[in-house]
Order: C-alpha cells, then structure tokens, then sequence
C-alpha cells in the first residue's frame, strides 16, 4: 500500500498529529493578539470605549428662571426638541412626509422644499411642543420614523413677553446667555457640569446610575424688578413714545431708602439694551437740583438769598451771553431759580460753588463712574476733571451742560435727597436662589457714602416741592401727595457745535411722597419729533406711574390736608 | 510532544501499526453484545462546562435587551444534550442502516429550500419554522463531514495514487458550498474547506493533488470576493476598523473597544458596557469580544485553552480510533468545531474579516448550539464505539462465546 | 463529582451576572422614566408659563380695561388696613 517513491511516507497517525499542532497555531496567534490588546492597548482601546460609552450631562440642565421680585417668571426655559432629518435613513419619504406635515405646523409642501433644498442632513422643525415630540418619539423606532433626529434643545421664555426685555436679555436655544442679564449671571443660571457623565445606552438613553445623583447647582434670580412697576413704567412710556415720537425713551423708578430698582423701562426696547444703564446724555435742568443741593450744602449759598439776574441777560464771559425768557424777575430766590429753571440763577450759583467744590460734589453724588450693578456696556457717564473747567464750563454745568450722565447715577443722585442725604449703592439684583438651598442675598440696603447733609436734604425737598407746586413741574401734583421733583428741556449737541433747538432731552425726575419718599422717578424722552418740555410731556408721565406705584403699594397720602382743599374746590 | 496527542488515548489500545487504520469494522465486536452506557468522561465534562458558561455568557450577553434569548438558547441547549445523549449511544448503528449520501440529499434540501425563503438581513441563511430558524449550513457541516469520512474510510489506501478518487467527494463538497455561498455565506464554505481538506491529508490524499486543489480554489475566493462587493468593503474593514468605523468597520471598532478595555481581569461578569446596545450582534457573532471585555485575558486564555483540550482530546481519540470511518469522523468532527471557534475568535480580534461564524457553544442560536451537540454526541459515541471495540481480551473473549452459542 | 462543581461555578456565576444586569436594566427603567418625567415636566411648564402669561399684569389690565370697564384706582381712594 506504501507507495515506496513517496519521500513523504503516508502515516494517517502522523498526518493527524501534524494537523493537530497546524490547528494549535491558530490558539497561540489568538492568545499573543489577544495578550497585545488587553495589555498594550489597553489604555488606548478603554479611554476609546469610555468616550463611546459614557457623555457628559451638561446638555441635559434647564437654565435657571429670572423671576421679579415677587416670584412671577420674567424669563423660563422649557426642553424642547428640534427635529431633523437624515435623508439618507428615510425608508419611506412620502410616509414620513406627511406624518411630519400632520404634526408639525407646517405644510407638506413646505418640507418638501426644503427635502429638495437642503443636503442630507436638515432640520424640518425647531421649539418642537412636548406633545408633538411625544408623537414623533413614538415612531423613531418604527420603519416610519427612520432617519428621523430629534434633538435637545432649550427655548427661553418670556412670559409677559417683551415686558422687561431690556434688562433681561436673550438666551439661545443652547443655554448660552447672549446679553443683558442672561449673559451677566449666566455662570449663575448655567452651572457648569461637565464633570458629571453618565452611561448611556444607543438611540439616546442614559442609564441610571445612583454614583450619578442629580446634583443641581442652578441658581434662580430674583430681581428687585417689579413686574408690575415694570408695567406701569412701560405702558406710560409706550404712550408717550405714540404721543412724541422721541427717538429713545427712558423710565426709571428707584426705592431712595435702599437704591432698588423697581422698574426701568426703555424704548425702543431690545433685548440687552437697557438705556438706563447705558445711555448717556447731558441732563440739563434737572441737573440744577444737583448744583443748588451741592451749593446749599457747602454753604455758599443759603435759601434766604436773593440771586441777582442782570437783566435776563448775563454775560458770563466775553461774547457768551445766558438769556432767561421764561421770567422777567430782577432777582429770584433760589426756590425760585429752581421753579423757573432760570440758567442764569443756576450758573451764578455754580460760580459761587467754585469748579472744584463741584466736582468734588458731582463726583460725591455718583457721576463719573459705573455703579456697582454694572450692567453690560453700562456707561460711566463723563465729568472732566475740574482743572479744565472755564468760567463758562462751570456755569454752564451748573444748569446742566457740558456733563454726560446716565439715568441711573441721576436717579440714584435724586434719591439721596429724597433719603436724607445717603447715596445708595443701586441694585437690580435681589437674590440668587440656588437649587440646593443657598441663597445669595444680593440687595442689601447699602450706604455707599454721605453727600448731602440732612439739613440740606430737607431745604431741597421744600424748594422740589415748591417746584411741583408753584413752578414748571405742576403737571405731576398728585392730590394728597407730596411730590418733589425738576423739569429738564435740554438742547443737545448739534453737529455743527453749539445747541440746537430742534434736537432735545425732555426729562422729569423726582420721588414722592415727600415725607418718607417710597419711589424715585425719572423719566426722559430724548428727542421727540413733536417739540416739548419737560413740564408738559414728562411730568404727566411722572404723575400716571406714580400714582400706579402709589395704589399698587398701598402708600398713604403725605398730605391729606390737600386732599381736603381739592374736594372742597370741586364742590 | 510526542505524547500530546495520545497520552489519553493509550490506555486502552496497544497502539497498532500504521495499516490498523485500515482494519475493518473494529466495531462489529462489540455490536452484538448487551447494549452498554458509551461516556467519555473529558469529552462530556468539556462539554458540560462549555453549555454551562456558553449560557452565562449568553445571558450576560443578550439579556440586557432582551431575556427571551436565554429562555430559548436554554430550550435549544436541552434540545442539543438530549440529541447528543441518545447519539452518543446510538449513533453507529443507526448510521449502518443507511448510506450517508442521503445525509447529503436532505441537506441539499435544505440549502435550496432556503435560497427560496424571505431574507433575513439580506441573506438567506435561515428557514423560519415558527418556534424557531433552522439554519441549513449548521446541518451540512455536520453531513459533510460525516460523508466525506465515510467515502474516506470506504477507499482507503487507494486515495493517493488516482486523483479521480477525489472527485466523488470534492464534487459533493464542492455543491455544497456552491448551495451555501448562494445565500450569501463565504464563512462556512471557507471554514469547511480547511477541515474537509485537512481530512483528505490525513486520508492520505497526494500531497500534489491537494496542491492543485489549493490553486484551484484561489480564482473563486478572488471571483466571491469582487463579485459580492460588501465583501471586499468587509475584508477591507478589518484590516483598519477605526477608519471605516462610521460605516462597515463599526462592528469591529466596537469589537476592539470591548476587547481592549478588558484588560487582564476584565471589568467583571456581567459588566460588560459595550453590550448595552453599542456592539451589534453582541450576542451571537460577537459574543467573544463580550467575553473579553467581562473577564479580561485571563478568563478567555481559559476558554482558548478549553477549546484546544477539545482539539487536542479529539485528535487523540481519532488517533486511537482503528476504524477508519470513526477515526475520520471524530477528526473532522473536531476540526469543525475547534477551528470554527478559532475563526470566530480571530474575526473578533481582527485577526479575520468579520464572517459571520458563531462560536460553538457561547453564540445564541438554534442551529448552531444544536449541532455542535450532536457533533459531540456523534464523537463521543464514536470513541466509545472504539473504547469498548478495544476493550481487554477476557470480554473479547465472553463475546466469542457468546457468539458461540 | 468535577460536573457538580462546574455546575455549582456557573450557577454562581450566573447570579452574578443577572444581578449586574438587573441593575443595569432598572438603571435604563429609570433613565427612561426620568426622559418621560422630563417631557411631562416640559409639557407642565409650557402650562405654567401659559397661566403665568395671562396673569400677567398687561393681559389683566387690558381684559380688566377693554372687558370689564375697569379704571385704575387712584392712590387716594386706597384704604390699607394695617394688622
């Protein structure tokens, strides 16, 4: 049976062995690739794997809300989905189509467009309701649903609307803050957690882990807005704004006793762009209380005075003559100046203060610099050093040219008259409530310094009065309340240098009431199309919010005696 | 070395020279005398342990989506025992009543049945019979081997001197994988080559003729390979899963992750991560890259070196076996499930172009757990057909006598 | 006797097993089930915010205004009672 010729000489036993130990080859080969991966690449292959298997939460975290200060939502997050589709993944186009077309808000046609425009990958629908989302998430799984994407994705909330806006701002749809207050705090409203991951399993689910505990460090912001003072302040505004057509309005209400801010409104209202922090503009006479307080208060000034006005025309300086038209008094008492808003009065006064008691004053009250709110691209205003001053530069700031301020260092300068003399540290944030319990209080009443003395607070409070009552500011009285407070007509800047009529800042700001002042007011309106005064377009807006703010917080008239007198007359 | 392969074997034979592979029949002794329990021992305790940690695995692997697996594997595993038990005792004599061509009919059957059914994921590879899919290529690995021995064991010596001897096997072989590449299936054929020619080498097959046969098959792997073009796409894959991971690697990235971040211990049973729905097929094709993630190098080593006791314990039996169609049969036997296992292992590691070949006792499925039952039950009862053929003289003895009467 | 021990081995090992993937299936249950809360959670706010924004105090004073006839009272006609 051997074929004798055959060098390999047939040994079924042998043969077998021989393959036996071929087939150990494999085994071994196994065994030395397997040792390499699990030993050499382990660390490479593992670091992979985790990144495949587990990812970060950080997308999965509603933002913290903005709530006024009684709680009401002003700004909210929801999840909700985006819904996309991968062309290449769809079974069946029609079918799905229109089952998007039955769900969504739109028409088939429409997603068909964007079938045809779009490349393999589009999103149909974004902000997708919870319902919808319901329905969709049902079929993913199904042959209809395939190719289809639904995607986390968070939608800000406003639900008073743009009420607010300005100071709020806007939040994407990735929880990133893109102005105002939302990208101020948004360390605080998005916490970040990206250390945090979880396992999840394919098509989106995660998988519970206890190591994981929900650990919510999301703060919620209370603001010392009011909602409702917020409202007040914006539907008076937005009349005003149809009345006068200004190209910016502007309304600020303060708490003088703790620098709150109860309401700013601005028009036109965009998100981020709260012009009571950011807009800067020469005061005018509103700026008057300021100069006479700080005069008053050095002393070189007293109420008795008699303030001589030179024919109403006063040369202050070579070839720069002051006209007053609204009067034809020899001499005014300084109530009077203030009642009259006579330049010439303010800017002898000024002259008597001296540039560098002024400044020490203006810089005392707050201008010049950013409050500590420091809202986003808050101006700090502008005051040139006092060393530069002119004659006519000190004159004429004492009526209020040649300084830039923002409505909030104004508001904040009238309130410590109003508060017996104490600038506060302004505050529109009143606290940050964490998810796990902490609570940041950041509105505490905070005296940043003494201006005014008390005396001199309560002088001015008299000759504000007397203002409201006898002078340009008549239009804001409020029967049985006290109201104090100052016109201001400004020219502005015209392009070509000196003022110009045409374009101008009407203002009104004052508190009330007079004992125990509750709210700070000013408004403005710059540059309305129709030619105004302050004593006409801004001090009835004076008079309509704070009478709001009077009844919503229940403040008892200061003067009910007047109340009297007023009901008598009628009858 | 030497000893590797007979040690366990030499007990009970006395070894014979090489012609004794040729003796006839040497278990018509034995068939006559009253009917005894045929059990070997190492082949039942591997086997045992393979169905008790195959089902762990299984479950570990599967469970998570769905427990329905285990349930069933548990039936089929029962299924396969009691198949394996009853032909561990029966098998050679019911094999007597009828030619194993017909074996080969049947399976044809079957491989065209199947050509006809409902794809399952693009591939005919399963006949839907309600409870469960019968897989065709499982049984024709089975049928193969046991045709191929038994035309083997009837030609005997005559094989290496006309290469005609070899047509009659090569032609059915050679349908048989035709009818199974049909399905699309390349894993099987080309796993069922190697053993059936690893059979005609050990048969005695002119080393030159199986050379031809070599070169021969290299055309039609080249013409399977570019003519089915996810094929290629697969072959390439494997060769850099990472590049092609976003689409025909990611089966194997996945693998590697899983196999790589086993490290030596592995993360635990039942810790595995990248069965939660990550790796596809987690639990059939896959099931490997599962283990090493769960039990790290150690715990597989240990189930490689499970897999190469079975080779070695085979080998040795069919060495011991003086009857060529039994010495055959265990062999190929053998192979089929050791190298199946190795080419499984090696497609999980990237060793090999993923292909769609379960790993005998650990993957889910029917078919596949079955059969490797009855392959062991065809083995053991083989062996134990040998074992008592080969038992020591006094009972040869009582048997003439009882003969005598 | 070595069957026994196999056997013993696996059935432990298997407990094992089907303890981890317990926890990891409830860890899915509860992943799930927190999605579904969030959803709710969701579909809850957007009712909330709903009610939020018609109680706020521009819609009220428009209905109260437009609907009701309603004028706004002025601050002196305001009696508060002090405790």
């Amino acid at each position: 049976m051997l074929p004798k010729k055959n060098p390999f000489a047939f040994n079924a036993k042998a043969r077998m062995k021989l393959c036996g130990f071929l087939c150990l080859i494999p085994p071994l080969a196994i065994g030395i690739r397997l040792f390499y991966m699990q030993t050499f690449l382990y660390d490479e292959l593992s670091n992979k794997a985790d990144r495949a298997i587990y990812n970060f939460l950080k997308e999965d975290r509603l933002r913290g809300q903005i709530l006024d200060v009684n709680g009401n939502y002003l700004a909210e997050s929801v999840r909700t989905h985006s819904c996309g589709i991968n062309k290449r993944y769809v079974k069946d186009k029609e079918a799905t189509i229109s089952f998007l077309a039955e769900n969504l808000p739109m028409p088939k046609r429409e997603i068909e467009k964007l079938w045809k425009e779009k490349g393999n990958f589009f999103f149909v629908a974004k902000k997708i309701k919870p319902d919808v989302y319901m329905k969709i998430r049902s079929v993913l799984r199904k042959p209809l649903g395939q190719g289809l994407d639904l995607t986390p994705e968070y939608e800000r909330i406003h639900p008073y609307g743009t009420s607010a806006l300005d100071i709020l701002g806007e939040a994407n749809s990735k929880n990133k803050g893109l102005s105002g207050l939302e990208l101020m705090y948004n360390d605080e409203l998005s916490q970040d957690i990206s250390k945090r991951r979880a396992k999840r399993a394919r098509r989106g689910e995660v998988i519970y882990d206890r190591s994981l505990k929900e650990e919510k460090s999301v703060g919620n912001i209370y603001l010392t807005i009011d909602a409702l003072a917020q409202h007040y302040a914006e539907a008076a505004l937005d009349k005003a704004v149809q009345d006068y057509e200004p190209e910016r309005g502007i309304i600020v209400v303060q708490e003088p006793s703790t620098g709150r801010i109860l309401a700013a409104a601005s028009s036109p209202r965009e998100d981020g762009q709260a012009l009571a922090f950011q807009f800067a503009y020469e005061p005018g006479s509103t700026f008057k209380t300021i100069s006479i307080a700080s005069a008053l208060d050095s002393g070189a000034v007293s109420t008795e005075d008699m303030i001589d006005m030179d024919g109403r025309k006063w040369e202050v300086a070579p070839r720069v003559v002051l006209q007053d038209k609204q009067h034809k008094e020899e001499e005014l008492s300084i109530a009077d100046i203030m009642a009259l808003s006579s330049n010439i009065g303010a800017g002898k006064i000024a002259l008597e203060l001296g540039s560098k008691n002024l400044f020490y004053y203006m810089k005392a009250f707050g201008f010049g610099t950013k409050t500590d709110i420091n809202f986003n691209g808050e101006s700090k205003g502008s005051v040139a050093p006092y060393s530069k001053w002119t004659k006519v530069d000190l004159a004429s700031k004492g009526y209020g040219y040649g300084v830039l301020l923002t409505p909030i260092q104004l508001v904040s300068a009238y309130s410590a008259i109003a508060n017996g003399g104490y600038l506060m540290q302004p505050h529109l944030v009143d606290r940050i409530e964490y998810a796990n319990g902490k609570v940041d209080k950041k509105a505490k009443p905070q005296k940043i310094r003494r201006v005014l003395k008390e005396s001199t607070t309560e002088q001015m409070k008299e000759i504000l009065e007397y203002v409201v009552v006898e002078g340009s500011g008549k239009r804001a009285q409020i029967p049985g309340y006290g109201v104090a407070g100052k016109t201001g007509t400004a020219e502005k800047v015209s392009k070509e240098g000196g003022y110009a009529k045409r374009l101008h800042v009407v203002s009104f700001c004052g508190f009330t009431p007079i004992k125990d002042p509750r709210f700070t007011i000013l408004i403005i309106l710059d540059n309305p199309k129709k030619y105004t005064f302050g004593g006409t377009a801004a001090a009835p807006i004076f008079k309509q919010v704070a009478e709001g703010l009077l009844t919503m917080y229940g403040v008892a008239p200061d003067q009910p005696e007047k109340l009297v007198q007023a009901d008598a007359k009628k009858k | 070395m030497k000893k590797l392969f007979s040690k366990s074997a030499k007990k009970h034979t006395f070894r014979p020279k090489q012609t004794a592979f040729f003796q006839p029949s040497a278990g018509r002794g034995a068939s006559r005398q009253e009917w005894t329990p045929i059990m070997d021992q190492k082949l039942a305790l591997i086997t045992f342990i393979f169905i008790c940690f195959g089902l762990v695995f299984t479950y570990s692997s599967s469970a998570f989506d769905s427990s329905s697996y285990f349930t069933r594997q548990i039936v089929f595993d029962t299924i396969g025992v009691a198949a394996a038990l009853f032909l561990s005792q029966f098998y050679v004599k019911i094999q007597r009543s009828f030619s194993p061509i017909w074996l080969m009919y049947i399976t044809w059957g079957f491989l065209i049945a199947v050509l006809f059914t409902k794809p399952i994921a693009n591939v005919h590879r399963w006949i839907d019979l309600g409870p469960f899919n019968l897989q065709p290529s499982e049984i024709a690995k089975v049928t193969l081997v046991l045709y191929v021995a038994h035309y083997l064991g009837q030609v005997q010596g005559k094989l290496n001197k006309n290469w005609k001897m070899l047509a009659k096997p090569l032609v059915v072989s050679g349908i048989t994988f035709v009818l199974i590449g049909l399905a699309p299936d390349l894993g099987t054929p080309l796993l069922m080559a190697a053993v059936l020619i690893a059979m005609l080498f050990v048969a005695g097959a002119n080393l030159k003729h199986l050379f031809f046969l070599g070169l021969a098959a290299v055309p039609v792997l080249l013409y399977q390979l570019l003519f089915y073009g996810y094929r290629l796409k697969r072959l390439l894959s494997f060769l850099d899963p990472e590049a092609t991971a976003s689409t025909t690697g990611y089966q194997l990235h996945l693998s590697f992750l899983a196999v790589g971040s086993g490290g030596w211990f592995g993360k635990g049973l039942g810790n595995s991560e990248l069965k939660l729905e990550y790796l596809p097929e987690a639990h059939t094709d896959f099931i490997f890259s599962i283990m090493c993630e769960e039990v790290g190098l150690i715990g597989v080593l240990c189930v490689v070196a499970l897999f190469c006791w079975l080779l070695i314990r085979g080998v040795s039996l069919a060495r011991a076996a003086r009857n060529s169609f039994h010495s055959l049969t265990i062999f190929g036997l053998t192979l089929t499930i050791c190298l199946q296992a190795f080419f499984n292992m090696g497609m999980a590691i990237g060793l090999l172009p993923p292909k769609g070949i379960a790993l005998p006792f650990f993957s889910y499925g029917g078919s596949s757990v079955i059969m490797t039952l009855v392959m062991m039950g065809i083995i053991i009862n083989m062996a134990g057909t040998e074992a008592q053929a080969q038992a020591p003289r006094h009972e040869d003895f009582t048997d003439f006598r009882n003969r005598n009467r | 006797m070595k069957f026994i021990v196999v056997f013993l081995v696996a059935v432990f090992a298997f407990g094992v097993v089907m303890m981890r993937i317990e926890i990891n299936r409830s860890g899915r249950a509860i992943g799930k089930l927190q999605t579904e809360v969030a959803v709710k959670e969701a579909r809850n706010q957007y009712l909330e915010l709903e009610n939020a924004r018609l109680a706020g105090p521009e819609i009220v004073s428009q209905f109260a205004q437009e609907h009701l006839h309603l004028r706004r009272t002025p601050p002196q006609k305001v009696i508060v009672l002090e405790d």
